[in-house]
């Protein structure tokens, strides 16, 4: 009995022995040699976002039978008023439409809704929108959606998809009052002219054309008011350790300057006010899947810095042989997109593979307050005839759309609407809006 | 071979060696920073109070809690109130809440500062943060008369809390002060408050540091200072 206590000591003693040991190489109880930047809260530039607030339409077009259509851009109420009813829509065994659609007919005879989409989605990223039965059919690049009335009184859909010069039909359970109840509430909303594409290439099913507005378009001058993180405000916000992450070079203009913490890397560019982040990952794409990358993005960036305003994918691509998916995201304000040349406010710009980020670059300005000034602008009419004197005439011109160009000033950010042209093969104007 | 006499030996050899190492766990705890912070200041700080003929109104307050560093965005309120005489005959801080509450944002978030309030012209609200105070957050009300209040408020708007860490007692804090000589030669320290220092922030760029509030009286005159609760340092005004 006494061996048999003994043994039990034995064991016990070693054991305390070992945990003692332990205790004494693990435990740092001297606290203020660990760095305050841990302590410090978690900083970001907004608030996180799901798959489909980013690829949600860029702009719905209501389409009435008495040739009116209206545009409404993502800050109008009537616009999400549209969006969260037309979301719950099912539809139905898709097919490729074979015959010759009258679009003209489409657009000036019956009562529709078009949602317009920033960048062409498959339509297992739009499953994140919109019920798709099972088993519905695989539609690539889908650039717009168009609900209409048919013959017999019901909706049909089309998934238009301009890349491909390709129209699906499907059918949906929803039926045509919806529609026009839609309308009736409209009335008072800026009406809108279409125009067709006057380079129409070799598409032969699918029509092209832009919208501009037929009386003064409404469009404000903004000024936002910014701030500019720090280099240490970004390593907080990227990097799991902050502490862990040392100066690695800087120029002697110190344009540029570089961290890393033995694993990623940050380059913070203090001229342009933007940064850089990147990790290692493999480089070889394995099952590729677009939906999947993007989901793993949007994720990515809701836990680095979260999303300041409202953005949308426009742009989605393919690089290095496949092995990495490019994503641009871009800012939108009062529902129209900001065109960034130089500066990086107003982009994310994201380089994914095999659900993980490799590059993650964006600007490092906060906007603290906006003032806005409303301005006259021209009309679609004034806007043409200004384009006709410097002869950029009606049948040149492949497509308009409207931006607002950010300038950089002292300690603000001056945002100002134009319209940028497309004309000719690949020639491209830009036009101040305001008259 | 004896087993028996072998395994006592053994117990005998891992006792010792426990204890040994006991020890050395015990003396790596008492002479890290965080138990050397604290250790042998009360004594230290009479010995130094007597040497600098500083002298203390109060007691020495005795928390030693778990505070973060926090982030807020500056919010600016103001506008003028008229309130009927005929129900507040007397405007006091206790009914001035009510007269308030419709027009002022969070007002449950402000309590009455009695040293900061002027008798009968201004009465001042000071923010609170987990109940401590959050200085730099106010709402000043001025007494115009007329049935008028004009008040301003300033919000901070916490966005964010940086994880809990064990900041250091008074005690400490007030030997810091004077060790930084920020505490003049026969001042007479009035209070000793834990709260958190947001005066002079611009942005949620800024930091917020729980703060020890040293108010001592130094020739008649009332100063005010902060020490960072965690790192000891002087807190100074951002901005």
């Amino acid at each position: 009995m006494l061996e048999r206590i003994k043994s039990i000591l034995l064991v016990s003693l070693v054991i305390l022995s070992l945990l003692l040991i332990a205790a004494i190489n693990m435990f740092d109880f001297n606290r203020s040699s660990e760095s305050l930047s841990e302590y410090y809260p978690q900083i970001t530039l907004g608030d996180n976002k799901v798959l489909e607030e980013v690829v949600s339409p860029e702009k719905i077009i209501v389409h009435s039978a008495d040739e009116s259509h209206f545009l409404l851009n993502r800050n109008n109420p009537f616009y999400s008023l549209i969006y969260n009813e037309v979301k719950k829509f099912t539809f139905f065994t898709p097919a490729i439409v074979e015959e010759q659609i009258d679009w003209d007919k489409l657009r000036n005879e019956k009562n529709g809704l078009e949602l317009v989409f920033a960048q062409a989605h498959d339509s297992n990223t739009l499953k994140a929108i919109f019920d798709l039965t099972a088993g519905f059919t695989y539609m690539p690049s889908i650039d717009r959606i168009w609900f209409f009335t048919d013959d017999m009184e019901d909706v049909g859909v089309y998934f238009i998809s301009e890349e491909l010069d390709r129209v699906y039909y499907a059918r949906t359970i929803n039926t045509a009052p919806l529609i026009d109840k839609y309308l009736s509430e409209l009335d008072d909303e800026q009406r809108f002219s279409y125009h067709l594409s006057g380079v129409i290439g070799d598409a032969i099913n699918v029509e092209k054309g832009y919208y501009l507005p037929v009386d003064e378009l409404v469009a404000d001058r903004i000024s936002k008011k910014s701030l500019n993180f720090s280099e240490n405000n970004v390593i907080q916000m990227i990097f799991s350790v902050p502490s862990s992450v040392r100066l690695f070079y800087s120029g002697d203009n110190q344009d540029t300057v570089y961290y890393t913490d033995g694993i990623s890397s940050l380059e913070y560019y203090n001229e342009t006010n933007a940064f850089s982040f990147y990790q290692p990952v493999l480089e070889e794409q394995l099952r590729f899947n677009m939906e999947r990358e993007l989901a793993a993005t949007v994720k990515f960036v809701n836990q680095h810095g979260g999303w300041d305003g409202d953005y949308l994918l426009t742009s989605a691509y393919n690089k290095f042989n496949g092995t990495k998916v490019d994503f641009r995201f871009t800012k939108y304000i009062d529902g129209i997109p900001i065109y960034t040349v130089k500066e990086m406010y107003g982009q994310i710009q994201i380089e994914a593979n095999n659900n993980l980020v490799s590059n993650y670059k964006r600007s490092t300005l906060l906007v603290e307050k906006t003032t806005r000034q409303a301005q006259k602008n021209m009309s679609g009419p004034e806007l043409l005839e200004s384009l006709a004197e410097i002869a950029i005439e009606e049948e040149q011109i492949r497509d308009i759309n409207l931006f607002y160009i950010l300038r950089k000033s002292d300690g603000s950010l001056e945002l100002e609407p134009y319209w940028l042209i497309e004309y000719d093969q690949a020639s491209i104007y830009m036009i101040a809006a305001a008259k | 071979m004896d087993w028996g006499k072998t395994k006592t030996i053994l117990i005998i050899a891992f006792l010792m060696l426990n204890v040994l190492l006991g020890y050395q766990l015990y003396l790596k705890y008492d002479e890290s920073d965080y138990q050397l912070w604290d250790k042998g200041s009360e004594k230290e700080i009479s010995e130094l109070l007597e040497e600098y003929g500083i002298t203390i109104s109060g007691v020495i307050p005795s928390d030693k809690q778990t505070m973060n560093f926090i982030r807020a965005n500056v919010l600016t309120f103001e506008g003028e109130l008229l309130y009927s005489s005929i129900n507040y005959d007397n405007i006091t801080e206790n009914n001035i809440s009510s007269i308030l509450t419709d027009s002022v944002k969070n007002i449950n978030e402000f309590t009455y500062s009695e040293q900061e309030s002027i008798e009968g012209t201004q009465i001042v609200f000071s923010q609170l943060k987990s109940g401590f105070p959050l200085f730099g957050g106010r709402l000043t009300v001025d007494l115009t008369g007329n049935d008028l209040l004009r008040y301003k408020q300033v919000y901070l708007e916490v966005v964010g809390e940086g994880a809990g860490r064990q900041i250091i007692s008074a005690t400490k804090a007030l030997k810091s002060a004077i060790d930084l000589q920020l505490i003049p030669n026969n001042s007479e320290i009035e209070s000793l408050t834990l709260g958190y220092y947001g005066e002079g922030v611009q942005s949620i760029l800024d930091e917020i540091p729980p703060v020890w509030r040293v108010v001592y009286k130094s020739e008649d005159i009332i100063n005010v200072l902060h020490i960072n609760a965690i790192t000891g340092e002087n807190v100074l005004k951002l901005g």
